[in-house]
């Protein structure tokens, strides 16, 4: 398809420096500060301490491979 | 107790913290987070002859988590009612001029954001899973992980009010060569 050829062109014509970035999503610096405000918030909730309940259904590991033997 | 199980048993033990953390990201409420938690864990527990030792721990857990947190969403719809609620919320503050955000500010448009979006950015962009890893959790293929993660982050963008010096720039500032082929 000539069109789609004529597109190709124009786009490898284009330095990638140069090409306009609004419509290709996020800026580099925004990415860099979204993934940064990520990992601050999952560090977050990542630190917290563990409930025992949890720790507790993992007892009952033992629990259940005592039952099988 | 078999060596296989302690090992499952311990490696489970080190990735809670990251699976409380995934699930927060998905449920916003830290009570659902945790009962949620919990029931991958229950689960877990009932299928762990179904884990081949060696393989992604990580990744089996963090796919039952999504498994349970979708089946529940789409018995409960209460996401509906959460999103609606969220959408009330404003952030207190404009970008600094440096460009850094508030932590609250950035929660509250994470918060706003559709599930499937908050779940690839708390994979890939938090919790350091590859693409791949992503993909297999998610059960899609890589190139969609990928766009999947762009549209996230350009909406994130959007609600935080970041990148608009450049979205405000005049059509003519742009190279014309661009638009006279539209």
């Amino acid at each position: 398809m000539a069109r789609k050829d004529e597109m190709e062109t124009l786009v490898s014509k284009t330095p990638p420096s140069e090409g306009p970035k609004a419509n290709k999503g996020a800026s580099a610096a925004s990415k860099a500060l979204i993934t940064r405000n990520l990992r601050l918030a999952f560090g977050e909730v990542a630190s917290e301490p563990v409930p025992d309940r949890f720790l507790d259904i993992l007892g009952r590991i033992e629990d259940a491979e005592g039952k099988k033997q | 107790m078999s060596a296989a199980l302690a090992t499952f048993k311990a490696d489970l033990i080190e990735l809670l913290p990251s699976l409380r953390a995934f699930a927060r990201s998905l449920a916003h409420n830290p009570a659902q987070a945790d009962d949620l938690v919990q029931d991958t864990l229950v689960k877990a527990l009932a299928n762990v002859d179904r884990f081949e030792p060696g393989t992604n721990l990580r990744a089996w857990l963090f796919t039952i988590l999504r498994n349970h947190y979708y089946s529940q969403l789409r018995k409960s719809k209460r996401e509906v009612e959460d999103a609606d609620g969220k959408f009330a919320a404003r952030l207190s503050s404009r970008p600094e001029q440096d460009g850094s955000v508030d932590l609250e500010d950035f929660k509250v448009a994470f918060a706003q954001l559709a599930p499937d979006h908050r779940e690839v950015l708390t994979l890939v962009g938090a919790s350091g899973c590859s693409y791949e890893e992503a993909a297999n959790i998610c059960g899609c293929a890589v190139g969609t992980i990928k766009s999947r993660v762009n549209r996230a982050r350009k909406r994130l963008a959007d609600l935080l009010g970041l990148d608009e010096e450049i979205d405000a720039l005049p059509v003519g500032g742009r190279n014309l060569e661009d638009t006279a082929n539209v």
